[in-house]
């Protein structure tokens, strides 16, 4: 205790804030290392090719958040198991990860992108896809991603397009 | 002068969550207090028995907000009991390093917002932020910042990064250093001394009887810590005195049981988890961090109960689980300490408190509204 005491706090004068400006400046640890790495659990990717649509993803969901939808021309290109693929609604997903750990193919994955920003209450609701990527700012691009199950041969070409 | 009636709650800066004391006051001393619940009753403990035993790893985190991971330990323990696992040493000291950086982010934000309902507004600011960086670490290594979902049976769910612990090595120096700011704004700052003094006792004879827990019944002079009486994790190979009244370091120690004591063992308390997490980072082995799981969907758990504790920043979490060797547990009760600080102790502790004090006691008791109803 000393009368000179409060006279310590002047130096806080010079002290960097704790806030950072968020979209301006980058997120990061203190070790300088960029956030999010890539374990964040942030929205799905899934390999449609790789995927065999065994549907263990929706079984363990307890939020209830995935269904399923076909793709009729999966079996034109000739894959194994069953012409279904995962649709996420991220209006219920809790980004758990338990659909990816139980996921037997490795095709579902989570990835570090947590920024989706729509007015359309519809939009959260979508099929991961191999069109989901890491990208810079973690922001899903709902014009490049959001993905129909009658566009498939148009984004990701089916088997006999590949012969030709 | 006749009495008139005060509600502290649901929104109210006074109060820590969705709760609300109902205060009958004459003149400005408290002559009965009641507490009201159930604006987060989420049913829990009934929506646990129709789930599977991996399903309800999400849904235990969200007990307790603050410090969800010792949840998501007293469970895995429990499960872990029941299977018969022994979990891998590096699991062990990966838990203990979790848990307790989980205690530290509980207590700066446990003790930030006492300071702020004594009105200094700078140490939440301050705390808050530096419970940020905690969280960056969680962030690395769980994929989470509040909800971790980490501590699985069997283990923990994934390794740590090789650079992980260097930044946690990093963040604890950066803590430390800040500690000493945060002395000169609360701990030993006049206001603190005059408000908190002899304020709020907890009767000392009484507070076993009360059941209170964790650093508030330390605050009685009883040296009780899970952690040290029946340890779990990695902590009975680690070094640590329990931190109790009267001794209490560097300062001062005046009166038991009292907001001022209460709130320095928290204080102590940060620094004996950054020496926990030393420890820890040096001892932690080489090894597998997880026992392999059988398919979860077919998953059945033997027949039997098991119960687990596990100390939180609250006090005592206690899991009993029951299964009948089927693919759900049959019951899952939770003790939480919450319950018996927000209900029982506070609604006897604020009989005959100023209104200027309630908010200051029950911030002191660290009370977690989430963990009351579940």
């Amino acid at each position: 205790m000393s009368i000179l005491k409060p006279l310590k706090a002047w130096k806080h004068l010079a002290r960097k804030p704790h806030t950072i400006k968020y979209p301006y400046e980058e997120h990061v640890d203190l070790n300088g290392k960029r956030l999010p790495t890539d374990r964040l659990r942030g929205f799905h990717s899934n390999d449609l090719d790789k995927c065999i649509g065994c549907g263990l993803c929706g079984k363990i969901c307890m939020n209830k958040a995935i269904t399923y939808e076909e793709i009729p021309e999966l079996k034109e290109k000739g894959l194994k198991g069953i012409n279904i693929r995962p649709v996420v609604d991220y209006g219920r997903c809790c980004f758990c990860g338990l659909c990816v750990e139980i996921c037997p193919t490795h095709s579902l994955k989570l990835t570090p992108n947590f920024k989706l920003i729509s007015t359309n209450r519809e939009d959260y609701k979508f099929m991961p896809t191999q069109l989901v990527k890491k990208n810079e700012n973690f922001e899903m691009d709902l014009n490049a991603v959001l993905f129909s199950a009658k566009d498939y041969s148009k984004k990701f070409g089916n088997g006999k397009e590949k012969e030709e | 002068m006749k009495e008139y009636e005060l509600f502290i709650g649901p929104q109210h800066p006074g109060i820590s969550g969705n709760m609300m004391y109902h205060l009958w006051v004459d003149g400005d001393t408290v002559t009965k207090a009641e507490c009201n619940v159930g604006y987060l009753h989420r049913g829990f403990e009934k929506l646990m028995e129709s789930r599977l035993w991996m399903q309800n790893i999400p849904l235990v985190c969200r007990i307790c907000v603050p410090e969800p991971d010792v949840n998501e330990a007293a469970y895995s323990m429990a499960v872990e009991q029941l299977m018969g696992w022994e979990i891998p040493e590096r699991a062990k000291y990966i838990r203990t390093i979790v848990l307790e950086l989980a205690r530290m982010a509980a207590y700066l934000m446990g003790i930030g917002s006492y300071a702020g309902s004594i009105g200094i507004y700078t140490l939440p600011q301050w705390s808050m932020g530096d419970r940020d960086y905690i969280l960056d670490i969680f962030e690395q290594l769980t994929g989470a910042r509040v909800y971790h979902i980490y501590i699985w049976p069997g283990g923990v769910r994934w390794d740590m990064p090789d650079d992980l612990p260097k930044l946690i090595e990093k963040t604890m120096d950066y803590i430390e250093e800040r500690l000493k700011l945060y002395d000169d704004v609360l701990f030993e700052n006049r206001v603190f001394f005059d408000r908190a003094i002899g304020v709020g006792k907890i009767p000392c004879d009484k507070a076993i009887e009360w059941g209170v827990t964790g650093p508030n019944l330390r605050a009685c002079g009883h040296a009780y810590d899970v952690r040290k009486l029946e340890p779990y994790a990695a902590y009975d190979e680690i070094d640590f005195d329990v931190v109790s009244y009267p001794d209490l370091g560097k300062f001062s120690s005046h009166e038991a049981g009292d907001v001022y004591t209460r709130m320095i063992i928290r204080r102590l308390e940060i620094e004996q988890s950054i020496s926990i997490i030393r420890q820890a980072l040096k001892k932690m082995p080489e090894e597998e961090h997880i026992l392999k799981h059988p398919n979860w969907l077919r998953w059945k758990v033997p027949e039997g109960y098991a119960f687990s504790r596990v100390e939180s920043t609250k006090g005592e979490f206690g899991y009993f689980v029951v299964s009948d060797g089927g693919l759900k547990p049959v019951r899952v009760h939770v003790r939480g300490p919450s319950y018996t600080h927000g209900i029982n102790v506070a609604e006897r502790i604020l009989k005959g408190a100023n209104i200027a004090d309630v908010s200051q006691i029950l911030f002191s008791l660290d009370v977690c509204p989430p963990d009351i109803e579940r």
